[in-house]
């Protein structure tokens, strides 16, 4: 029987993680025989919140959706520990520790009757602040106020006695212009997808995005409907994309490139922040995220313990 | 099949004369139980998430602030206060209406918003100085959509964001076309004016110089209100939602001074307005679980499939998306409706060579009419809740079909006419 | 005894309507002292958005019930005004049906909504506040909408918009 099975995804369709999973789509088309298809659904359009894509997927409401363990810290704090800003300082030690994330997220995943069935590794994108006037320094950050975009980031600034707040994306252009911000914690490679070059003239890179990957999680009740032949080739799908998207991710020449392109766009490029700077970010970024793990429980501390445990052996 | 209990419970429901708010909710209840394979949860999910965000908490905030200037007699000092300065050109007052709506859009982001905040002010003035209420709801229910549509707008900030087009040049777009419409509207209040049975008051004496000068004084309330509201916002002091709460703060502060307010008419006041913000409230939990079913079971993006398939040209299958819209636009609102569809009509239009930026403002356009759509159209029910119910929806969607056609005639003009958009971009 | 009943219910439901109220007033106090604190000090409270968030869900629900019981709810009574009695008469009992339906699935999809919550002891993202109390205030509304309804019986509350707890 053909199966058509629905997959929500929050992201734009303009960024670049999003043709991965149409080209996921194809291959599941492909491998399945035509028995299989995936009907993606960008930027949110299945009108589902990521907050709720837990639940959704535990009841299976809909059938695929995109994960991406930060943001589900309401229902699952402990997911939020995997990993962490300011974890990684070489985008290299990234790949280093991709597989013992990935294990980490497929068991907590799987606590809500959700299978993981491979997905996107992001690419290691520069992370810098963006700035409406010239910020290269912790000191220059200090009477700044700051955007930034999960919790742990809030805590991180906090112990560094820098102000930020969690402003949502689509926020976030109006915000800079106003002024309510004066700079924005963004992933820079993706900036010009949000015109921040339209309200912020200075970029500054801190570290590499320490990126969660984007995985492809399937209900169980979605699962227990498809045929052998169906799942062997959602599977051997998703590890595809899986395998190709790693040996990608991290990658200085396209860092390089779209630099170059933001420079073209009019953004002033600052020399990065110093490394005692970076090393101070870091140091308080762990702070924050053990004391994140400890809030959210066992599970938590368990998960941020491996990672750091791993990012330590590798250093 | 999601079609046909979706309009057959629609019409069941509606034309019983159900609670609005609970009609909607339980036709997309329905949907979700039968259709989406008992996704009835969802309807909860979508309500929480509406009703706990922070962007459209203003809403209430607004109506506070007008109910606030209301009983503390502010505004009516300053409406008499302008009377002079309008009482020659015809339709009066209801200019102020287009006027202010399009002051206030230039720093709201939402339709909505604009809608409340003008309206609550605005109606209970007007309608006491003898205007015709269903025109006033009329020029206010247009009078809000240009929130949407004059910059900044929530709606061109996340088409910019989703489809990568720069965010900058639509608000510069959107400018003009939304200028032009707020003139449209103030040409339609002259002709509505001078034709028909009367819609405003008439003057017996003779308006003097020195009526308007004095009248002049005594509006000085209204660019204090306009600094705490829209000044805190280019000043980056505040969010729209905060300079929300600052106006509310500094219309008790000027009503306890200059006004007639007590502390027995602030607590009446907030009263009267949670009471309206309720009515609005019920249908956008009705309106929010209706959207959920209807996107979960991406019903726009068939619709919009379809069209594709009829191999149409360029022009036939723009007025196809154009008709789809508006077809839309009379069960969903807003940004929900742009979120639904635009993954596919973007590069439908754009593939067949039509500019993104344009695009942009056409859709917000369409969007801006669904606001005024019946039978779910948001601006009517907050002005049809502000007027507490003196206004129903029928007569407010009547009343507001002279402004549904202007803006769907500027949708015609500036298809034929796209540089009206597009020159200011080329600079 | 049933007027007793009901006029235990109407007070209940104008009680959480001045809760509401309070709701909305609070609400509006944190929004704006939390823009000074930011003004002046250049440091937001950090739960300000989260629980302004939340003031505005009580604000809506908890006013329902009253909201209800006053017969101020947008209705579309073109048709109902021009059709013979008795067919109003059915009409405003499908409007009845219609609200005690709605009100009784979401009365108990939002309990389970609230009860697996409070299973998971979910909080908010960023400042950590418990949720599901403020949840609880859904299914409390809705069941207080139910009983208000049953009150007047098998027709639509009449509107009333010279309202009377204006002394309060
Ligand atoms: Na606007
Ligand atoms: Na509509």
């Amino acid at each position: 029987d053909n199966i058509s099975l629905k997959f929500h995804s929050g992201l734009a369709q303009s960024r670049p993680e999003a043709n991965q999973i149409e080209r996921f789509a194809s291959l599941v088309d492909e491998k399945s025989g035509g028995e299989l298809k995936i009907e993606v659904y960008h930027a949110g359009a299945l009108g589902l919140k990521e907050a709720d894509m837990l639940r959704i997927l535990q009841q299976g409401m809909v059938d695929m959706a995109l994960l991406y363990g930060e943001y589900y810290t309401r229902d699952a704090p402990a997911l939020a520990s995997v990993y962490a800003q300011g974890a990684i300082t070489e985008a290299s030690q990234h790949n280093d520790i991709l597989d013992v994330i990935r294990e980490l997220y497929d068991e907590g995943f799987a606590n809500w009757n959700i299978h993981i069935v491979g997905g996107v590794v992001a690419p290691i994108f520069d992370v810098g602040l963006h700035c409406k006037e010239p910020v290269n320094t912790l000191e220059e950050l200090q009477n700044k106020k700051v955007r930034v975009w999960s919790r742990h980031l809030v805590d991180t600034f906090d112990l560094l006695g820098i102000s930020a707040q969690v402003i949502p994306q689509n926020d976030m252009y109006m915000a800079l212009q106003t002024g309510v911000v004066d700079c924005a914690y963004y992933l820079s490679t993706v900036a010009p997808t949000v015109s921040l070059q339209e309200v912020t003239e200075y970029e500054a890179y801190l570290h590499p995005w320490a990126a969660s990957p984007w995985l492809f999680g399937i209900s169980e009740r979605a699962l227990s409907r498809l045929n052998d032949n169906q799942r062997q080739a959602l599977e051997a799908a998703g590890q595809e994309i899986w395998q190709e998207t790693a040996a990608t991710a991290v990658d200085p020449e396209r860092e390089a490139q779209a630099r170059q392109e933001r420079e073209a766009l009019g953004i002033t490029m600052l020399p990065a922040f110093s490394d005692e700077d970076q090393n101070t970010f870091v140091t308080a970024a762990w702070e924050a995220w053990q004391a994140m793990a400890e809030e959210s429980g066992e599970e938590g501390v368990r998960y941020y313990q491996t990672v750091t445990q791993a990012l330590s052996e590798n250093h | 099949m999601s079609w046909l209990l979706l309009s057959g419970s629609l019409v069941i429901f509606l034309t019983s004369g159900a609670i609005l708010g609970a009609a909607l909710g339980l036709t997309g209840m329905l949907l979700l139980h039968f259709q989406a394979n008992g996704a009835t949860p969802l309807a909860i999910n979508a309500t929480w998430n509406m009703l706990t965000d922070f962007t459209l908490s203003a809403v209430p905030l607004f109506i506070f602030l007008g109910e606030i200037l209301l009983a503390s007699g502010v505004s009516k000092r300053v409406y008499n206060g302008l009377t002079p300065l309008f009482a020659r050109v015809p339709g009066q007052l209801l200019h102020t209406n287009i006027a202010v709506c399009t002051l206030f859009g230039a720093v709201s982001g939402s339709s909505t918003s604009t809608a409340a905040a003008i309206g609550a002010v605005g109606y209970p003035e007007l309608k006491s100085r003898g205007y015709n209420p269903n025109v006033v709801v009329g020029t206010l229910a247009a009078g809000g959509t240009l929130g949407l549509l004059i910059p900044p707008s929530l709606a061109l900030i996340i088409y910019g964001a989703t489809q990568n087009v720069s965010i900058g040049k639509l608000f510069i777009a959107g400018m003009l076309p939304g200028l032009l419409i707020a003139l449209a509207f103030s040409t339609w209040i002259i002709i509505r004016s001078k034709i028909g049975e009367p819609v405003t008051p008439t003057f017996k004496e003779k308006v003097t110089r020195s009526h308007i000068v004095n009248g002049l004084k005594e509006i000085w309330p209204l660019p204090v209100l306009i600094f705490f509201v829209l000044g805190t916002i280019y000043m980056g002091i505040a969010t729209p939602t905060e300079s929300a709460a600052l106006g509310v703060v500094a219309s008790i502060v000027l009503g306890l001074t200059w006004g007639d307010l007590t502390f027995k008419r602030l607590w009446q006041a907030f009263k009267h307005a949670s009471i309206m913000f309720t009515a609005i409230g019920m249908i956008l939990i009705g309106t929010v679980i209706l959207s959920q079913a209807v996107s979960l079971l991406g019903i726009p993006r068939a619709a919009v499939e379809t069209i594709g398939n009829f191999g149409l040209g360029p022009y036939g299958i723009l007025l196809m998306i154009v008709i789809v819209y508006i077809v839309l636009g009379c069960f969903f609102d807003g940004i929900s409706l742009l979120l639904m569809t635009l993954p596919i009509t973007f590069p439908m239009i754009t593939s067949l060579g039509f500019d993104p930026i344009w695009f942009g403002i056409i859709v917000t356009l369409l969007i801006e009419i669904g606001m005024i759509t019946p039978p779910v159209g948001l601006n009517l029910f907050v002005l049809s809740s502000i007027s507490k119910n003196e206004v129903d929806l029928t007569a407010a969607a009547k009343a507001s079909l002279p402004y549904w056609l202007i803006l769907l005639g500027a949708v015609g003009v500036f298809t034929l006419f796209p540089n009206i958009i597009l020159w200011i971009t080329q600079y | 005894m049933l007027a007793r009943m009901s006029s235990i219910i109407h007070k209940t439901a104008y009680g959480a309507f001045l809760l509401g109220v309070a709701s909305g007033i609070s609400m509006t106090i944190l929004i704006f002292v939390s823009t000074f604190m930011r003004y002046l000090g250049g440091r937001p409270l950090r739960f300000s958005d989260e629980l302004a968030g939340l003031l505005f869900l009580s604000l809506t629900f908890l006013c329902l019930p009253h909201v209800l019981n006053k017969g101020r709810h947008i209705r579309i009574e073109v048709l109902i005004n021009i059709v013979p009695a008795g067919m109003a008469k059915l009409m405003d009992f499908i409007g009845v049906i219609t609200l005690l339906t709605f009100c009784s699935f979401f009365a108990y999809e939002s309990w389970n909504f609230m009860d697996f919550s409070f299973s998971l002891n979910s909080r908010t993202d960023i400042s950590g506040i418990l949720l599901w109390p403020w949840m609880m205030i859904m299914p409390l509304s809705m069941v207080l909408c139910i009983l208000v309804q049953i009150t007047h019986g098998l027709k639509q509350p009449a509107s009333d918009v010279n309202l009377t707890e204006d002394a309060i």
